[in-house]
């Protein structure tokens, strides 16, 4: 992989490719950075500048409004929620039949396989699949968020590819030992595979944080909205976050509350445990999701 | 990370170390004649079979029942497209529409909206192709450049990361930074230019989709590449530099070769999703003043179907016809990456 180490002389293209990447890694990180020091300044102190770009304020009024609204809360709950049970659900149902489809020798399997893959290209579309919820009773029930999306076919794909290529001797021997197949996952495939499953895992995990789109069309008690939603509302349509019980405390609060700082502490809460998880499984990527992906 | 099931594992070479193993451990361990059938054989009865993999059906199943409801079941659904609704019939009582049930196809080809969101999408999804598909590719062929590993992980760690932040965090983000009030603004004011509403001018609109879509989504694309470049044995770069090739020659006659199927690969999809422009980006990230740019079929179903009006047949219609498009486009452009490379997906 890193075969310029190896024997090429050092040229004048390498210190082009170093300034080069530290203006992208700056790129990538400077719109971060300013999002965290609004999110923490005081509206005086960024008046006071020309251009805010040193922060010379610490106001923590934002990250309190954010914290005392109830609305705020909730949602964060109800992520945390369908993060977590949505994540444990998928990842069982998924690393079993991914299972189930790596043995290429049940009778089957073929057809199986044909039935995860037509749907990544014949769907009804957004208004049938609507109706379908609808007429199951999930129109804004919580389940909505979790039991329609949790499998998505390439993760069980990637899973499926991943369990092909470990060796079958040792699942082999514990048969002998008596073991039945689903006790062989769970007790020994699934040990063995920590990095795919870390790496599917935060795959899962992140795709349900993000998720505003199917509460947006699915949820309208504001009780069951997940922290996404309330930021779509807080950055695209503002009037109701003034509306809502954030609102009614910046308004009894009587001081210049700095509203983009609440923006920014919003967006602030709802990165950081992304930020906390995914530098730890960065590392399992390339080991993880390629093993069977390019292989050729 | 789409290619996956595109790559058809050598099935021989596989039951060759399969039957290796085997042998192995008969050699190894003494095992009786019986157990030695622990993976179901072919010859044995058909039923039998079955029966011996009873636990790989028994884990297959929450997967069928969750994907027949809500994968086959709305399929079922699509002859709303033909149909105008009638609520209290339910979908199977509605009687078919005018023009032998093609009358919202006709409608929707004839109503300007759409043919303007129908243009934009394959506008905005060519350009894409342009703007943004080539992005990752130079990307990886310059990460794979730096010399030290934990370097390269650095960067690597920091470029990936913006993809797993959703788009209304993104467009959060580019809204401090671009808005009227934000730091682009400010120093541009400082410099006693005009301010740019970047957000909100049609002309600016669509640059700025490509522009925060890099930012976002290149880093991520180059792990394809890398993994690719990562297959290629380094003794194929040693004999190259002992025979005397520079790095550009390295790069254009081994490591370009070993993604080029890769490209190819990633081409054939990025043209069979030319029907879907994007519409997690332009949703969160358009507004009212920019809607003859940037309003594409999916954001104009939506807003079709939730915020004007609830015109289920029609939107049904619309979805129809872009599955139709894309499929269409699957082959063709699995044709013509043949054509060119000499290697499509199937």
């Amino acid at each position: 992989m890193d075969y310029s180490s190896y024997r090429i002389k050092k040229d004048g293209f390498d210190t082009f490719n170093y300034i080069i990447m530290i203006i992208l890694a700056v790129i990538t990180i400077f719109p971060f950075y300013y999002v965290v020091i609004i999110s923490f300044a005081d509206y005086a102190a960024v008046q006071k500048h020309l251009i805010y770009i040193f922060p010379t304020s610490i106001n923590l009024d934002a990250y309190k409004l954010v914290f005392k609204g109830e609305m705020f809360l909730s949602s964060f709950f109800v992520s945390i929620f369908i993060t977590v049970t949505g994540t444990v659900l998928s990842m069982i149902f998924s690393t079993a039949s991914a299972y189930a489809l790596s043995k290429s020798f049940v009778p089957g399997n073929k057809m199986m396989f044909n039935f995860i893959l037509v749907p990544m290209f014949f769907s009804g579309g957004l208004i049938p699949y609507y109706l379908t919820i609808q007429k199951l009773g999930l129109i804004d029930k919580i389940w909505v968020l979790i039991i329609p999306g949790a499998i998505n076919s390439f993760y069980l794909i990637l899973l499926k590819n991943f369990f092909k290529e470990l060796p079958a001797s040792i699942e082999e021997s514990a048969k002998i030992d008596g073991a039945n197949d689903l006790y062989i996952l769970y007790r020994i495939v699934l040990p063995m595979s920590a990095p795919v499953i870390a790496t599917i895992s935060l795959f899962y995990a992140v795709d349900r944080w993000n998720d505003y789109y199917t509460a947006l069309l699915y949820i309208s008690n504001r009780k069951l909205f997940p922290l996404q939603l309330v930021l779509r509302e807080a950055i695209l349509d503002f009037a109701q976050i003034m509306a809502s019980p954030i609102g009614a405390e910046i308004a009894r609060n009587n001081r210049p509350t700095y509203t983009k700082a609440l923006q920014m502490a919003i967006i602030t809460v709802a990165t950081v445990p992304i930020l906390c998880v995914y530098p730890f499984i960065q590392k399992h990527f390339t080991k993880g999701i390629l093993f069977g992906a390019v292989k050729e | 990370m789409k290619l996956i099931w595109n790559v058809k594992p050598d099935y021989l070479e596989r039951l060759i170390v399969m039957e290796k193993e085997r042998i192995n451990l008969m050699s190894n361990t003494k095992i009786s004649e019986k157990n030695i059938n622990i993976i179901p054989i072919k010859n044995k009865p058909l039923w039998k079979q079955i029966l011996d993999c009873k636990y790989f059906y028994i884990m297959f199943i929450p997967t069928f029942v969750l994907y027949f409801i809500f994968s086959y079941v709305p399929l079922y659904g699509i002859q709303l497209a033909f149909k105008d609704l009638n609520f209290a019939k339910g979908i199977t009582g509605s009687s078919w529409t005018s023009m032998h049930g093609l009358k919202h196809f006709y409608e929707l080809l004839s109503n300007m909206e759409f043919q303007k969101a129908f243009s934009n999408t394959i506008i905005i999804s060519i350009q894409r192709i342009i703007f943004q598909f080539p992005v990752p590719i130079i990307l990886a062929l310059l990460l794979n450049e730096i010399r030290k590993d934990s370097t390269k992980r650095i960067i690597q760690t920091v470029l990936t990361f913006p993809h797993f932040l959703s788009w209304i965090v993104v467009t959060g983000i580019f809204f401090n930074l671009l808005g009227d009030a934000g730091v682009l603004n400010e120093i541009l004011a400082a410099l006693g230019l005009k301010k740019v509403h970047f957000l909100t001018q049609a002309s600016t609109f669509r640059g700025l989709l490509y522009i925060t879509n890099n930012w976002k989504e290149a880093g991520w694309g180059t792990i394809i590449y890398l993994a690719a470049i990562a297959g290629i044995s380094v003794e194929l770069y040693e004999a190259a530099i002992v025979d005397g090739a520079k790095r550009f020659q390295l790069m254009r006659y081994i490591t370009w070769p070993a993604i080029k199927s890769v490209i190819g690969v990633m081409l054939i999809l990025a043209i069979a999703n030319i029907m879907n422009a994007g519409f997690d980006q332009i949703f969160n990230m358009y507004n009212a003043a920019v809607y003859d740019k940037a309003d594409i079929i999916d954001t104009y179903i939506f807003r079709r179907t939730f915020i004007t009006g609830l015109d289920f047949a029609s939107s049904t219609a619309i979805g129809l016809f872009k599955s139709v498009v894309n499929f269409i486009m699957l082959f063709a452009g699995n044709l013509a990456v043949k054509k060119i490379t000499g290697k499509g997906i199937y």
